[in-house]
C-alpha cells in the first residue's frame, strides 16, 4: 500500500495538467477575450456576416445608428444620416471608418464580466460625443465639394464634428460603380492627407521661435520672388516688403517663410512635425487616422518650400487639428475620442496618473503663446472679425497648389480663443481654391453652429 | 392587454439577467461546498490488527493488504538483516480471515513453526516467524474500536447533503424557466420530464442511501450536478434527445449502485473479471464488424434503432482488469492479463480510428502499470514506442495529421481547418463570467457543440465560472482518489479508483485542451459533462470505483457496513450521524445523560428524547464517561457483569460494525488513560443492544434500521459464549496487557475482545 501511495502521484500530475491548462486558457480569455468576442464569426454577435447588435447616439442622444438582426437603422434626417455616413457606416460595409468595423467592440459591449450580454441582446448602446446637428451644418456647409471638416475640444479630446463629402445617404445607398474614383468611402478626414500649404508655415514659425535666436524679429525684404539659383524661385502673388515673422504670417508670405525653413534646417523642422505629431496617426478609439509623410532636404529651394507647405508635405486633416489644439492649449493638446466616456472604469482611468493623461506634449506654453497672438492677429488684420461675428478665432488659412490645371486645396485650420468653446478645427476643401474665402466660411458656420451649445 | 403583454416581456428581460448570477453562485455553493469537503475530509486510518514485534513492540497494520519486508516502501519494515526486501504479504479478505504469504523470500516464513507455502490462513496469536524472527498477530480491542469510531467520526465532518441537494433542485428548476423563456416556442416537449427525471433520479438516490446510513454525497452532488449541465447543453444542441439523456443518467445510477455494491466484496470481483473481460471482448468485436462511421472513427453501433459506444462501457472494464490485489502485485500473477487485454483493447480501437479513446486507454494503461509496478524505466520505453505508433497514425490517418496540422494556431484558418476551436473561443468569450443565459447563445448549432466542445458551450450559456468549477470537480475526485490510497484497504481499490479518476482527469484534459487549442481536438467526452448516452453510463460505472476507495465512516455505499445483515446499522442508533449518539446509546455518556438514559431503558423501550442523548463534549471520551458512570455501581458490581456484557457487546458490536472502526491515532491516544470501570457502561450498551439485536434476529431479517431503544435487561445470549472462546478471549486480554505495558498502564477491567477474525464473519 506505501508503495501505491507515492506512485498515486501520476494521477495528481494529470490534475496538474488539467488544472495548467485551464489556467493558461484563462489567462488568453482574459487577455483576448475582446478580441474574440469581436471576431466576425461569433455566431452571438454577428448573423452573416453583419454585426446585430448596438446602437449608436450622438452627444444630445440622437439615433445615429441601430443595428438589429434585419439590418441597420438609422437617423430621421437625411442630412444627419449622409454627413455621418462615414461614421454609422453603410450596409455592405464598405466604410473602413464605420461603426460596425471600427467601433465593433464597442457596439458589442464586450466586457470581461458580462461578455457580450446585454438586456434584449441588443448590444451595447454607444454615445459618441459628435455633434449630430453641427456635423449635419458642416456637411451643408461644403454642399457637392469634396472636403472635410473637423472639430474637437482640445482640452478634452471629445471630437465635436467630423464630416467627409462625397457621402451618400445610407439609408437609400446609390449605386456606385467600382470604378468610381471620387473616393466617397473613405473619410477624408481621418483617412485622406494633403499638401498642407500655408498651414505647414504655423509648424515651421514653431520650430524657429524654440531653435533659431531672434527668429520672432528677424525679417526678411519680400520682393514678390526670391532666386535659389538654377532658375528655382520661391514665388509671392505680390511684394510684402520687409515683414517680419507676424507679419508675415499674417500675409502668408512665402519668401520669409523659405528664408526662414532655410535658417532652421531640415533636421529640426523634422523634429518639429514629429512634435507636432504630423507624421504620426492617431487612433480615435479605435479609427486611425492617417500619418503625415514628409521629406526633409538639408537645404535651397526644396527646404525653403517644405518650409512653405509644399514640395512633399503631405497632412492629414485630423492631425492638423490637433496641432491648432496643441497651439491653443497652451504646448499641448488632448488625445482625440470618439465615444463618450461615462463608465466607471474610463473615469478611474482618466484619473490616475499613468503616463501624460491623455496629453499630447508639442510645443513649449511660451511659443504656444506667441503663435496664439500671431493667429489671432491674422483674423483680425487679414481675414477679417467680420468674417466670424462674434467669436474669437485664431487660425491659419492654406492654398495649396496640387499641380497640373487644377485649382488649389483650401485650407482653415485654427482654435476658438474662448474657455467655454475650446475647439480646434480644421477645413479642407479639395480644389476649393483660395483658402480664406472657401474654407473660412465653412468654419464659420460650424462655429457659430456649435456656439448654439 | 399590450401592457401586460409588455410587462411579461420586461419581466422576461430582467429575469435572465438575474437568474445568471443566481446561476453561477448556486453552482459556486453547491459545488466549492463539495470540492472544500473533498479537499479537506481526512481519510482517518482503519486499524485493522497489530503485528507483535520481538522487541515487545507492536505495529498496526492500517490495510487490509500489508507488505512485510526490509524494503522501505514496505508497510511493515523489519529492518532485520535475514529478512528480505519483500518477504511476505499479510491480507485480510473481505470476510476478515489473514493470510499470510511467502513472497519466496531467501529464508522463508514459518507460522506456528509450519513453513509456509502459498497463502495461509493465520489466526489471532499465531506466531509468524519471518527471517527467524517471531511476530504475533493481535486483533484490535473493542475499546479501542470504539475509540477509533468516534475519533474517525468526529475527524471526518461530513457536510450534510441536504442543502446542496435542495440548491441543485433549485438550479434544476430555475434551468427549466431560463430555458422557457429564452426558447419561447421552440421550448422541447421533453425538457420538463427530462429534468423531472434527473430530479427525481437525484431524490430516490439520496434518500435511499441515507436509509442506508451513509453520509458521504460528495461525489454524487457533483456527479448530479454535472448531469445537470448535460441536460442543459443537451437541450440547446440536441432538443430532441434530452429525454433519452435523462434517462441514461437514471440507468447510469443504477449502474453505479450496482457497481457498488460488487466492490463491495473483491472475491465476487475477482470471479467477475473473465466475464468482463468475455463481455468486452464480444462489444469490441461488435463494434469493429458492425461500427459505423462518424467524425473519421467507426466507433458507433447500432443495434435496432438504438445506437451506443462500445468502447465507452469497455473502459469501466479496462479499469477492472486494471486493478489488482496486493498479492497478484507481487507475484505479477495477471500483469499478463491486463497487457494482453490492453493491447487487444488498443488495438481495436486502431481498427475502429478512434484515435482520442486509444488515448484515453492508453494513458490509463501507463497509469494503472504505474501504480502497479512503479517501474518508471519501463514506462518510459512503452511511452516511446507508443510515440512511433502514433506517428504512424499520424501518417496514414491524414484527418488526425490535419487535427495536428492546425493545433496551436487555430486563428490562422478559422473558417476551415480551425473553425471548431475558433467558434468555441469567440463563443466562449461572448459568455462573459456568468454566461449569456441557457438557451441565448448561437454556439450549439455548430457541430459536436454539446459533446467535444462542451466545455466552451458551457462557457458560452453558462459562464467561465462553472465551466472552470467543473474541470475543478474533476481534478477535485482525482485528488480525493489519490489521499484515499492512505486509509485504503486494498491496493485494488486504490489502484481501481486512481486509474478511473486518471482516465476522468485525463479524458477532460482532451476535451477541454481540444476545445480551446491548447491540443489536437480528439472528440473525446466530457465525464458526464457531454451529451451522450454511453458516455453518461461509463462515467457513472467508473464513479463507483471512487466510491468504493471512500474509507471515511460510513461514507460509502460501496465500503460495507455490516456483514449479517446487510444494511443493520445497529450502531448509528436511529440516524443521527454523531458518534456522541452511539456512545449514549451505549451508555457511557455523561451523568445526566447517562441516568436519563437509564431511565428511559427503565421505561422499557421508550425512545429516549435526543436531548436525553445530549452529549458532553468534556466526557469525549469512552473512559472519562465510563468512570461517571461508574459512580452508580459498584465495582464489584461491574465485573460481576463482565464476561457477560462484553460478550454481549462484541457480538453486537461485531455485527454491526464489521471493522471500519479504528484509526491510527487512537490507538496511540489510547496508551494514555484506562478505562477502568469499563465494562459497566458497556454492559448496559451492549445488553440493551442485544436485547434489541435477539428480537430483529428471532423475527424476519430486519433490514431497515428502527429506532434506537433503550431495552432493559440483557437477553439470555450470555449462555451462548462458548467456553473456548472464553478461553480465547483471555488470551487476547494477556496479550493485550503485555502489548500495553511500556505504556504504563494498568488495565484493571478485563477487556475482552473478540478477535477480528471472528469479527467478520461470526
Amino acid at each position: 500500500m506505501k508503495k501505491i501511495e507515492k506512485r498515486a502521484i501520476m494521477c495528481l500530475l494529470l490534475g496538474l495538467v488539467l488544472v495548467l491548462g485551464v489556467g493558461i486558457f484563462s489567462y488568453r480569455y482574459v487577455v483576448n477575450g475582446a478580441d474574440w468576442a469581436a471576431y466576425e464569426g461569433n455566431r452571438d454577435v454577428y448573423t452573416k456576416g453583419d454585426i446585430k447588435m448596438g446602437v449608436l447616439y450622438d452627444r444630445n442622444g440622437e439615433l445615429l445608428m441601430r443595428n438589429t438582426s434585419d439590418g441597420m437603422k438609422y437617423n430621421d434626417n437625411s442630412n444627419v444620416r449622409k454627413a455621418l455616413m462615414h461614421i454609422t457606416g453603410d450596409k455592405d460595409n464598405n466604410i473602413s471608418t464605420g461603426a460596425n468595423r471600427a467601433l465593433a467592440d464597442e457596439l458589442v459591449g464586450y466586457d470581461l464580466i458580462n461578455g457580450v450580454y446585454s438586456l434584449n441582446q441588443e448590444g451595447k448602446e454607444v454615445h459618441l460625443t459628435l455633434n449630430g446637428s453641427a456635423c449635419a451644418t458642416a456637411y451643408q456647409a461644403l454642399g457637392d465639394r469634396k472636403g472635410c471638416v473637423g472639430v474637437y475640444n482640445y482640452k478634452t479630446g471629445e471630437m465635436i464634428c467630423m464630416v467627409s463629402t462625397p457621402t451618400y445617404d445610407p439609408k437609400h445607398p446609390p449605386k456606385i460603380s467600382d470604378d468610381d474614383d471620387s473616393g466617397v468611402y473613405i473619410n477624408r478626414f481621418t483617412s485622406a492627407k494633403y499638401a498642407p500649404g500655408s498651414t505647414f508655415k504655423v509648424l515651421t514659425a514653431a520650430a524657429a521661435l524654440e531653435t533659431v535666436e531672434g527668429s520672432q524679429e528677424f525679417s526678411v525684404h519680400c520682393s514678390g520672388v526670391e532666386d535659389y539659383g538654377h532658375g528655382d524661385k520661391v514665388t509671392d502673388l505680390s511684394a510684402h516688403g520687409d515683414v517680419d515673422m507676424k507679419e508675415a504670417l499674417e500675409e502668408s508670405c512665402n519668401v520669409y517663410f523659405g528664408q526662414l525653413a532655410q535658417k532652421v534646417g531640415g533636421r529640426t523642422l523634422k523634429k518639429y512635425v514629429g512634435k507636432a505629431h504630423l507624421d504620426e496617426g492617431y487612433s480615435i478609439d479605435g479609427i486611425k487616422t492617417a500619418a503625415g509623410t514628409f521629406e526633409y532636404p538639408r537645404k535651397g529651394i526644396d527646404l525653403a518650400w517644405t518650409g512653405i507647405g509644399q514640395y512633399k508635405d503631405m497632412v492629414n486633416p485630423c492631425a492638423m487639428m490637433i496641432f491648432m489644439g496643441g497651439i491653443a492649449g497652451g504646448g499641448s493638446a488632448a488625445e482625440p475620442y470618439i465615444v463618450v466616456r461615462d463608465s466607471w472604469a474610463d473615469s478611474l482611468k482618466e484619473k490616475l496618473p499613468v503616463g501624460d493623461g491623455g496629453q499630447i506634449e508639442m510645443i513649449e506654453a511660451s511659443t504656444a503663446s506667441t503663435l496664439k497672438e500671431m493667429l489671432a492677429n491674422n483674423v483680425k488684420n487679414h481675414y477679417g472679425s467680420n468674417m466670424f461675428p462674434g467669436l474669437d478665432v485664431c487660425a491659419k488659412s492654406g492654398t495649396a497648389e496640387v499641380g497640373g490645371d487644377k485649382r488649389p486645396n483650401a485650407w482653415f485650420a485654427g482654435f476658438l480663443d474662448d474657455d467655454a468653446h475650446p475647439y480646434a478645427f480644421v477645413v479642407m476643401v479639395e480644389n476649393g481654391g483660395y483658402g480664406t474665402s472657401v474654407a473660412g466660411s465653412i468654419a464659420n458656420k460650424v462655429l457659430q453652429d456649435l456656439m448654439l451649445y | 392587454m399590450d401592457f401586460l403583454e409588455n410587462a411579461i416581456e420586461l419581466a422576461k428581460l430582467y429575469f435572465t439577467t438575474g437568474v445568471r448570477w443566481v446561476f453561477m453562485f448556486l453552482a459556486l455553493y453547491i459545488l466549492v461546498r463539495q470540492i472544500r469537503s473533498l479537499m479537506l475530509a481526512r481519510n482517518p486510518s482503519e486499524i485493522w490488527a497489530y503485528l507483535g514485534c520481538p522487541d515487545g513492540t507492536s505495529v498496526p497494520l492500517t490495510h487490509w493488504e500489508n507488505l512485510l519486508g526490509r524494503g522501505r516502501g514496505c508497510d511493515v519494515v523489519i529492518n532485520l538483516g535475514s529478512v528480505s526486501r519483500s518477504h511476505g504479504t499479510l491480507i485480510r479478505d473481505s470476510k476478515g480471515i489473514w493470510k499470510y504469504e511467502d513472497l519466496l523470500s531467501k529464508n522463508g516464513s514459518m507460522i506456528n513453526g509450519d513453513v509456509v507455502q502459498g497463502p495461509t490462513e493465520i489466526g489471532a496469536g499465531d506466531i509468524l516467524t519471518i527471517g527467524g524472527s517471531d511476530f504475533t498477530l493481535y486483533p484490535v480491542s473493542l475499546q479501542e474500536r470504539m475509540e477509533n469510531i468516534e475519533k474517525r467520526k468526529k475527524r471526518t465532518k461530513n457536510i450534510s447533503p441536504w442543502p446542496s441537494l435542495i440548491a441543485l433542485t433549485i438550479f434544476q428548476f430555475l434551468t427549466v424557466i431560463q430555458f422557457k423563456v429564452a426558447l419561447g416556442e421552440d421550448f422541447p416537449p421533453g425538457l420538463i420530464p427530462g429534468y423531472a427525471l434527473l430530479c427525481l433520479t437525484m431524490w430516490v438516490y439520496f434518500v435511499l442511501m441515507r436509509r442506508f446510513k451513509r453520509v458521504g454525497f460528495e461525489m454524487e452532488t457533483i456527479a448530479f450536478f454535472l448531469c445537470t449541465m448535460c441536460l442543459a447543453v443537451t437541450t440547446t444542441a440536441y432538443p430532441g434527445t434530452i429525454l433519452k439523456q435523462s434517462v441514461s443518467v437514471t440507468l447510469g445510477v443504477i449502474l453505479f449502485f450496482a457497481f457498488c455494491w460488487l466492490l463491495r466484496d473483491l472475491n465476487r470481483v475477482k470471479k467477475l473479471a473473465y466475464v468482463l473481460i468475455a463481455i468486452s471482448v464480444v462489444l469490441l468485436f461488435i463494434n469493429i464488424t458492425m461500427g459505423q462511421l462518424k467524425y473519421g472513427a467507426t466507433n458507433w453501433v447500432k443495434i435496432g434503432g438504438f445506437s451506443f459506444q462500445p468502447s465507452e462501457l469497455v473502459k469501466i472494464v479496462f479499469i477492472f482488469i486494471g486493478a489488482a490485489t496486493l498479492d497478484e502485485l507481487q507475484k505479477r500473477k495477471n500483469m499478463m492479463i491486463f497487457l494482453v487485454f490492453s493491447v487487444f483493447c488498443l488495438g481495436c480501437l486502431a481498427i475502429m480510428g478512434d484515435f482520442g479513446t486509444a488515448m484515453i486507454f492508453f494513458v490509463t494503461f501507463l497509469v494503472i502499470s504505474f501504480l502497479r509496478s512503479g517501474d518508471f524505466s519501463r514506462l518510459l520505453l512503452v511511452v516511446g514506442a507508443a510515440g512511433v505508433m502514433g506517428m504512424m497514425v499520424l501518417r496514414f490517418k491524414p484527418y488526425i495529421a490535419d487535427r495536428f496540422a492546425i493545433w496551436g494556431h487555430a486563428w490562422d484558418d478559422p473558417t476551415d481547418s480551425g473553425f471548431q476551436q475558433v467558434q468555441a473561443m469567440c463563443s466562449a468569450a461572448s459568455g462573459g463570467i456568468p454566461g449569456l443565459g441557457a438557451g441565448n447563445g448561437a454556439f450549439g448549432d455548430v457541430a459536436a457543440a454539446p459533446t467535444d466542445l462542451v466545455f466552451c458551450l458551457v462557457c458560452e450559456e453558462w459562464g467561465l465560472v462553472i465551466a472552470i468549477l467543473l474541470t475543478l470537480c474533476i481534478v477535485t475526485l482525482g485528488v480525493f482518489a489519490v489521499r484515499s490510497i492512505i486509509a485504503g484497504r486494498s491496493t485494488y481499490y486504490s489502484i481501481a479508483a486512481c486509474g478511473a479518476m486518471s482516465m476522468f482527469i485525463f479524458q477532460t484534459i482532451l476535451n477541454v485542451f481540444g476545445t480551446v487549442d491548447l491540443l489536437p481536438i480528439t472528440g473525446v467526452t466530457f465525464p458526464f459533462l457531454s451529451a451522450g448516452g454511453t458516455s453518461m453510463l461509463a462515467s457513472w460505472g467508473m464513479l463507483a470505483f471512487l466510491k468504493a476507495a471512500d474509507t471515511r465512516q460510513n461514507a460509502s455505499f460501496a465500503v460495507k457496513l455490516d456483514k449479517k445483515g446487510e444494511f443493520d446499522s445497529e450502531m448509528e442508533a436511529n440516524g443521527p450521524m454523531e458518534p456522541e449518539d452511539i456512545l449514549d446509546s451505549i451508555g457511557v455518556g455523561g451523568g445526566a445523560a447517562s441516568a436519563a438514559a437509564r431511565r428511559a431503558a427503565a421505561a422499557n423501550q421508550s425512545r429516549p428524547a435526543p436531548s436525553q442523548y445530549s452529549y458532553d463534549d468534556k466526557k469525549a471520551t469512552m473512559m472519562q464517561g465510563s468512570n461517571e458512570a461508574g459512580g452508580h455501581f459498584t465495582n464489584k458490581r461491574s465485573h460481576e457483569y463482565r464476561d457477560q456484557s462484553d460478550e454481549e457487546f462484541f457480538r453486537n458490536f461485531g455485527n454491526a460494525r464489521p471493522g471500519e472502526d479504528n484509526s491510527f491515532e487512537g490507538r496511540y491516544e489510547k496508551v494514555a488513560p484506562q478505562p477502568q470501570p469499563k465494562p459497566q457502561p458497556e454492559k448496559k450498551a451492549a445488553s440493551s443492544k442485544k436485547a434489541q439485536k435477539s428480537v430483529h434476529q428471532s423475527g424476519a431479517q430486519r433490514k431497515t434500521p428502527v429506532p434506537q431503544h433503550k431495552p432493559k435487561g440483557r437477553s439470555a445470549s450470555s449462555g451462548r459464549v462458548s467456553q473456548e472462546e472464553k478461553i480465547r478471549r483471555q488470551r487476547e486480554y494477556e496479550q493485550e496487557q503485555r502489548r500495553r505495558k511500556q505504556a504504563q498502564q494498568n488495565e484493571e477491567s478485563p477487556l475482552t475482545l473478540e478477535d477480528i477474525f471472528g469479527d467478520d464473519h461470526k
